[in-house]
């Protein structure tokens, strides 16, 4: 099914309604009006406070929901399209556990912030080009090898986590390290933002211009190649992008579980299974979903909630419901 | 001749499948291979599309050297349908037959109208418009099989290689599928080549058979000349009688095994038992 005109306007004008419902919600009141004056759309006076709040603390935070929504519902879609296989995630190949790694060292080093989200998203990197040498060889079940390959790389960044969190001080450094493995975007400002905006930025816009590739590469190696498909090239960039993405919203928002597995399946559900709606319905769905759930993390309780912990107690009662609807099946 | 073979030899590892396999296909002909499991017809058809490369020979496409074509020329000339297809998220009849055009279709492109028309125009001729919104997974076998020849037709393809075209397809379905692709092969011009394990369609629906044995050199030429009770019964290394079904047309033959000698004595065996 082709989204008609209807659906995609609801598609790109929803993330952008709901990036301006959760600049309004927060702990510190802001009326509409004063929102509107800072952005000097209507003239008044407003408070210095007011103009800190909503411009160095919610709009880089909403802006960074937006983004790792978006970057892990693609990067989910695109790996599942490439896997053949729609109970995959975008950390399927290691990035996650490899760039929380890479966070975790630099939280034990105490590096700069910018130092940590470059060690997060190198070792994001790392991993998932481990994954892929370990399942270099030829012909065969090389998809499989390369899920087994992930499989292993994931779990020794795991271990090596735990490693961190072990010599890591109990007092001071353990708790950060634990808390931003959890996810949340609580610290996010502009300097992240322009670290990891650009390379989602790309990364989508790759995945978004191969979406109708992804189908032919769906059919599987042998039939993909019979259509004259270079499937080794499309797969490097097809991997290559999605892992840039993933790399990139771990090293600002930690691991957010769930995302990346839970939002292609609803755009699915809505869309169908073609790619070329699909990629672009769950970067949206997902942005939306996110900045949901951050609303939630920042103003459900007086602490803040970390991200995975939503994400989960929320999604996976949904996906639940999900499958009981459509009986497992995925059209 | 459209496409052609020789001396292909292939062996994965020390395991040889095939070797000396010499044939060609003309324009608007059907050849059929035949051969027992594990003949190497299913290999043999990966060779001449370039998804596999024969340790010797060469295959040539209108004369040239496939090794030297690009990956696209080959999608675009040679159309292929694989034995088993399966479809992991149920794309619909229109969106599988889309796919088909791959080769048609820049890297960052989306389909355009026109390769939306051509698909379409390939679901019609295999017959299944009125399905042609149907998700893919809830076809019947036979629909299913059509689809998949749909997405390859889709290419505009000048040679169509089919893996087991009729497996697992009731008798009518099966009739199905070879009325389509005789109507092709007659109407289009359009060159197939397809593996069968019906030895009646090679007498039926080919002008020319090939046929695979590991114990012996594999035989090419017209149906009626080489499909002899004694070739056939090598290849399939079983008695065979071959019996003419309908007066009025020679080639209406079809390849009678003999069971009873391969199996009798376990039979009456059992039928004893059963007394």
């Amino acid at each position: 099914m082709q989204p008609n005109r209807a659906f995609r306007l609801v598609l790109w004008g929803l993330p952008v309604l709901l990036l301006g419902v959760s600049l309004c919600v927060g702990r510190y009141r802001l009326p509409l009006g004063d929102m509107l004056s800072v952005f000097g759309l209507v003239s008044g006076e407003v408070k210095d406070v007011a103009k800190t709040v909503l411009l160095n603390i919610r709009l880089p935070r909403s802006l960074a929901a937006l983004l790792v929504g978006a970057g892990l519902s693609i990067s989910g879609a695109a790996f599942q399209g490439l896997f053949r296989n729609p109970l995959v995630g975008p950390s399927i190949l290691g990035v996650a556990q490899g760039a929380g790694f890479g966070s975790a060292l630099g939280l034990l080093l105490g590096v700069s912030m910018l130092s940590v989200n470059l060690l997060a998203f190198t070792f994001g990197i790392a991993a998932v080009f481990c994954a892929c040498f370990i399942a270099r060889r030829r012909g065969g079940k090389s998809l499989l090898m390369l899920v087994l390959a992930g499989i292993v790389m994931g779990a020794v960044f795991t271990a090596l986590i735990s490693l961190i969190k072990y010599t890591a001080d109990p007092e001071d450094k353990l708790p950060t390290i634990v808390y931003w493995l959890m996810g949340g975007l609580s610290g996010v400002g502009y300097r992240d933002l322009a670290f990891a905006a650009p390379i989602i930025g790309l990364g989508s816009f790759a995945l978004l211009a191969l979406r109708w590739r992804i189908n032919v590469l769906s059919l599987g190696e042998e039939m993909a190649r019979s259509f004259g498909e270079n499937t080794k090239l499309l797969r490097f960039v097809v991997i290559g992008a999605a892992t840039i993405v993933t790399a990139a919203c771990v090293s600002v928002a930690g691991i957010v579980g769930w995302v990346g597995l839970l939002v292609p399946h609803i755009a699915r559900m809505l869309f169908g299974p073609d790619h070329s709606s699909l990629l672009p319905a769950s970067l949206s769905i997902g942005a939306c979903y996110l900045l949901c759930i951050d609303g939630v993390a920042r103003t459900a309780t007086s602490a803040e909630i970390p991200l995975s912990i939503l994400t989960a107690l929320l999604g996976a009662p949904f996906f639940a419901w999900l499958l009981g609807k459509t009986g497992g099946r995925w059209t | 001749m459209i496409l052609s073979a020789s001396r292909l030899c292939f062996s994965f590892g020390e395991t040889p499948v095939f070797s000396d396999v010499t044939f060609e296909v003309a324009p608007g002909e059907i050849v059929s291979v035949i051969g027992r499991n594990g003949a190497g017809k299913s290999t043999l058809l990966k060779c001449l599309n370039g998804l596999l490369a024969p340790n010797a020979g060469r295959v040539r496409l209108d004369g040239e050297n496939i090794t030297r074509l690009k990956h696209k020329t080959l999608g675009r000339t040679i159309g292929y349908v694989p034995q088993h297809d399966e479809d992991t998220f149920g794309f619909s009849v229109l969106e599988m037959a889309l796919m088909g055009r791959a080769a048609h279709i820049g890297p960052f492109s989306q389909p355009s109208p026109c390769d939306i028309r051509a698909a379409e125009e390939a679901v019609r001729r295999v017959g299944l418009e009125s399905m042609i919104h149907r998700n893919f997974n809830e076809l019947s076998g036979g629909q299913a099989q059509l689809a998949v020849i749909a997405r390859a037709l889709a290419a505009k393809p000048r040679l169509l290689l089919l893996d087991e075209p009729t497996a697992h397809l009731d008798i009518r379905n099966q009739a199905q599928v070879l009325k389509v692709l005789c109507s092709l092969s007659r109407q289009q011009g359009l060159s197939v080549l397809m593996t069968t394990h019906s030895p009646d369609h090679a007498f039926l629906f080919s002008d020319k058979a090939l046929m695979l044995c590991k114990e012996s050199p594999p035989v090419f030429g017209k149906p009626g000349q080489v499909m002899t009770a004694e070739t056939v019964g090598r290849v399939y290394g079983m008695d065979v009688k071959i019996i003419n079904v309908d007066s009025r047309f020679p080639e209406a033959r079809t390849v009678v095994p003999d069971w009873f000698g391969a199996v009798g004595q376990d039979r009456r065996r059992r039928n004893d038992h059963a007394a």
